[in-house]
């Protein structure tokens, strides 16, 4: 259908951009995507999504947003502080473009909710700040074959990639079959985080959303971004597709979900109580 | 309210349609105070007998030179080249913008009238309608 006023003023900029067009924002207008944690990664990618008119938009977050997140997850304000991140989210997504869809899941991912979660959605994205649930939506995306755009921080450092399904691309479990043992990752209240870190790795992950949900340009499939703020140096290295992969490889030896023993004193599909409850830092 | 379309522009409107024909054609007639001042002729970018759609940058250029001409967006106009110059279900939800918050459709131009040239017959059917509730209601047209 014609586009209405709003929509072909509100992305005038992107109708007259090569690449993208008139049929580029169409297809952002008919997409989804998912974005699990609506933290310091999740704040620009969704802000980001929902400016460029993604139709529907999923935020999901078990946490309530704490002082010490607005340093760095612009979704939420000082006057946010106590209420569930993905109500915060929501508002500033709606707030952004109130013509798109957002549907919030205030939960932890889980095993047992995953799929219902991811299901809905073309595109998930990994906001997430804890090895169990990254590798849970990595597993979880490759199984429903939906692209995972994945990005991860730690303190100066950040990455990037998509992890396309299918056609011998790599997913994470490429790069790290099993995730590190509980103990051995610094704890994420300890470690410390730059705060514009997770707004440039977060909208690195936007970009390759959008490219993947347009077709615009090469997304990072086959190639890991890294990030050095410090060195203020992008570095691209190349990812082969794993044959002995356990999700995505010849023979998948791991065939359902798995909740992993968890980091940052927080078990998988439960809240730590408020007063034991760590800062969130993205990992 | 009735809408008032010169003869030139009326031609004008019936030679597109006929020129893209079996497939819909598509514009837009911008006016002052109910009266067609300029017609705009353009793609349907589906290129389709039973739909159009504007092509998004004619779309943003036509409303720029409206606005810019201090003139109205008086009537989307697009042709049935098999069918009665009456709105279709696509034609009807076309025109609602459905708010997905509320859930609620409401028109998407409110103001806009939709002119259906119809080249069912002989000669060409003229007629424009409003949405009132979702349904179509018609307002006279005179050619002048």
């Amino acid at each position: 259908m014609t586009f209405t006023e709003d929509q072909v003023r509100r992305y005038a900029r992107h109708i007259l951009l090569p690449h993208i067009g008139g049929e580029g924002q169409r297809k952002l207008t008919e997409a989804s995507a998912v974005v699990i944690g609506a933290g310091g990664l999740g704040s620009p990618a969704a802000m980001y999504l929902a400016a460029a008119g993604v139709g529907r938009i999923g935020l999901v977050d078990f946490d309530a947003v704490d002082v010490s997140n607005l340093q760095r997850q612009l979704l939420h304000d000082t006057s946010d502080v106590g209420r569930p991140k993905v109500e915060s989210g929501r508002d500033r997504l709606l707030a952004l473009n109130p013509t798109i869809e957002v549907e919030t899941y205030r939960t932890p991912l889980t095993s047992a909710n995953a799929f219902d979660i991811l299901g809905p959605y073309d595109v998930v994205v990994d906001g997430t700040d804890n090895f169990p649930v990254r590798y849970l939506a990595n597993d979880a995306s490759q199984m429903l074959g939906k692209p995972l755009i994945y990005g991860s921080i730690y303190q100066f450092e950040g990455q990037a990639s998509v992890f396309l399904p299918g056609e011998g691309n790599p997913c994470y479990r490429c790069l790290f079959p099993e995730p590190p043992p509980p103990g051995t990752v610094p704890n994420c209240a300890e470690a410390g985080v730059f705060g514009v870190l997770p707004g440039i790795v977060g909208s690195i992950q936007a970009t390759e959303a959008i490219k993947v949900i347009t077709g615009a340009g090469e997304p990072l499939v086959g190639r890991l971004l890294t990030f050095d703020a410090l060195a203020m140096e992008f570095t691209t290295v190349k990812l082969r597709w794993d044959p002995d992969c356990p999700v995505c490889g010849k023979v998948p030896t791991v065939t359902e979900l798995i909740d992993y023993d968890a980091f940052c004193g927080l078990a998988p599909g439960e809240a730590p109580p408020e007063a034991e409850r760590a800062p969130e830092v993205p990992a | 309210m009735p809408i008032e379309i010169p003869r030139r522009l009326h031609d004008r409107m019936v030679e597109h349609a006929r020129a893209e024909a079996p497939n819909e054609a598509c514009g837009v007639l911008a006016g002052v105070e109910g009266k067609a001042v300029e017609i705009f002729p353009m793609t349907n970018a589906e290129a389709s007998p039973t739909i159009y759609r504007f092509d998004e940058r004619e779309q943003l250029r036509v409303f720029d030179e409206v606005e810019r001409s201090g003139w109205d967006l008086l009537a989307f106009f697009h042709s049935h080249t098999h069918t009665e110059a009456y709105p279709s279900p696509t034609d009807i939800r076309d025109a609602h913008w459905k708010d997905p918050v509320s859930g609620e459709a409401t028109p998407a131009y409110p103001g806009t009238r939709y002119v259906i040239v119809s080249l069912a017959h002989g000669s060409p059917d003229v007629r424009a309608f409003t949405f009132e509730s979702g349904e179509p209601v018609e307002e006279e047209v005179r050619i002048t």
